[in-house]
């Protein structure tokens, strides 16, 4: 049935690199791949480097945007699952940052044969707080209060961005636009991607995997705090925990090098496989 | 910092890579409600966000900063010393000074630009309302149009089934007539005999 779907347009799919085995780096929030720049490249000779924008985000197929398929994470997870299969990803390193965790989870725990590793970036499984046992970082209003702010910021972004398209296309300026405002996005899409996003709770989900996964903890990172970090390694069978040295929400963007070699020795560390399969 | 800085009329900050506060100059000190700067220096700058606009912020600002250098008119709510909210919009440049990377940010207050902003977008939704009910009414009548043009053409079918069974009629009439005539005919005939 999905054969239909050209998921390459979809997904504004790119394959880079040397290696057999692919990584596939899934963004966070709102974001496009983009946000990959700083370290995907550090990976091209050993793998084959996927990179792809969620629906709605960076240069995906905006036509293709269903807003009952992306109001819930995991439409974005088939989504991932249709690019897996596509490229005919085997033993695949699946490496997610936020959001994207998340959704590669699901990914990974409703087709975990494709997946040799999960490396959750920031993972968060529930943001809201659910007292007394689960502390998420995040009241409700917090996050009513963020979904009013995205209307703020993308007010008119796809007015004056589909406006500017029509008119002008061949404005030099406007590719520059587009490369620099790799997080603008339409508010209504954005509106839904949040709430999916900071009011899902898959804190189930943690037990169910069935693939090795490595959690990569910021410091003072106030959208996936410790306290998450620590709970994700608690509920996720057999993961190993990082506590990085870097601080913020964006190690692969604020500390490139610290993610790169923090990824690679996980990944030097564990038995190649792939090969001869 | 620079004297002139310090009073210049907008919020200056300045953010070491680990987002937090190197400097701060005294508008923004005052905008916010802190009287020395010590109470700033050193914070993240978390501190002075409101919830809503923590998450904006740390979601956005690094990708934006680090990749494109810059930051332009982001919109985010500070929070004062009494808590009150304090709406601005945010540039920030990425700089490397003294050997270290720098981010510079402007705040520029936009209570009233806000206002109207609400006042606008209070004014398009009841637009975007009123649209809606008119759309609604313009397809009640296009429905109710449909209707009547159906009817009339139910009229007119009628109208011609009617004049076809008058015809009818009248040919069954002659008919009538002609057998009438054609009966009693022979009855004359007969009383000829």
């Amino acid at each position: 049935m999905m054969d239909m779907v050209d998921v390459y347009k979809r997904n504004h799919v790119n394959v880079s690199g040397h290696g057999e085995r692919p990584i596939i780096f899934a963004p966070g929030f709102g974001c496009n791949q983009n946000m990959w720049r700083l370290i995907a490249p550090a990976f091209e000779d050993q793998y084959k480097v996927v990179l792809f924008d969620y629906v709605g985000t960076g240069l995906s197929d905006h036509q293709a945007y269903d807003p009952i398929r992306y109001g819930d994470l995991l439409g974005y997870a088939e989504d991932l699952l249709q690019i897996c299969e596509a490229i005919d990803a085997r033993d695949a390193i699946l490496v997610g940052h936020s959001v994207g965790a998340t959704i590669a989870m699901l990914a990974a725990n409703r087709d975990p044969q494709r997946f040799a590793h999960l490396i959750m970036i920031g993972p968060s499984p529930c943001y809201v707080n659910d007292p007394p046992d689960y502390y998420g970082g995040f009241t409700k209003e917090d996050l009513e209060g963020l979904i009013e702010l995205l209307d703020k910021n993308f007010a008119g972004w796809a007015n004056y961005l589909s406006g500017a398209v029509m008119q002008n296309p061949d404005r030099p300026s406007l590719s520059r636009e587009l490369e620099e405002s790799f997080c603008s996005i339409d508010p209504e899409i954005a509106r839904r991607f949040a709430v999916a996003t900071f009011f899902a709770d898959t804190r189930q989900e943690l037990q169910k995997v069935r693939v090795p996964a490595l959690i990569m903890q910021c410091q003072g990172d106030i959208i996936a705090p410790v306290e998450v970090g620590e709970y994700v390694h608690d509920q996720l069978p057999g993961s190993i925990y990082q506590l990085m040295q870097a601080t913020g929400h964006c190690p692969h963007l604020s500390h490139p090098e610290e993610t790169i070699s923090i990824i690679q020795s996980y990944l030097d560390s564990i038995p190649t496989i792939d090969s001869t399969e | 910092m620079d004297e002139r800085l310090n009073t210049v009329p907008c919020g200056f900050v300045s953010l070491t890579e680990e987002l937090k506060i190197a400097e701060v100059n005294t508008t923004l000190l005052i905008l916010l409600g802190y009287s020395e700067q010590t109470k700033l220096k050193g914070q993240p700058i978390n501190l002075i966000l409101s919830g809503p606009s923590r998450i904006f912020f740390n979601i956005y600002f690094t990708p934006l900063a680090t990749l494109n250098n810059r930051v332009d008119e982001m919109f985010l709510t500070l929070q004062t010393t009494t808590g009150e909210n304090l709406p601005v919009l945010l540039n920030a440049a990425r700089h490397e000074i003294n050997g270290g990377m720098r981010y510079e940010c402007i705040v520029f207050p936009i209570r009233r630009q806000l206002e109207y902003e609400q006042q606008v977008n209070k004014a398009e939704n009841a637009a975007v309302k009123a649209k809606y009910k008119l759309e609604l009414l313009q397809a009640s009548i296009t429905h109710k149009q449909q209707i009547a043009a159906k009817l009339e053409e139910q009229i007119e079918q009628y109208d011609q089934d009617l004049l076809q069974k008058k015809l009818e009629l009248e040919a069954i009439r002659v008919e009538l007539a002609q057998l009438k005539r054609s009966s009693q005919t022979p009855g004359d005939r007969g009383n000829e005999r």
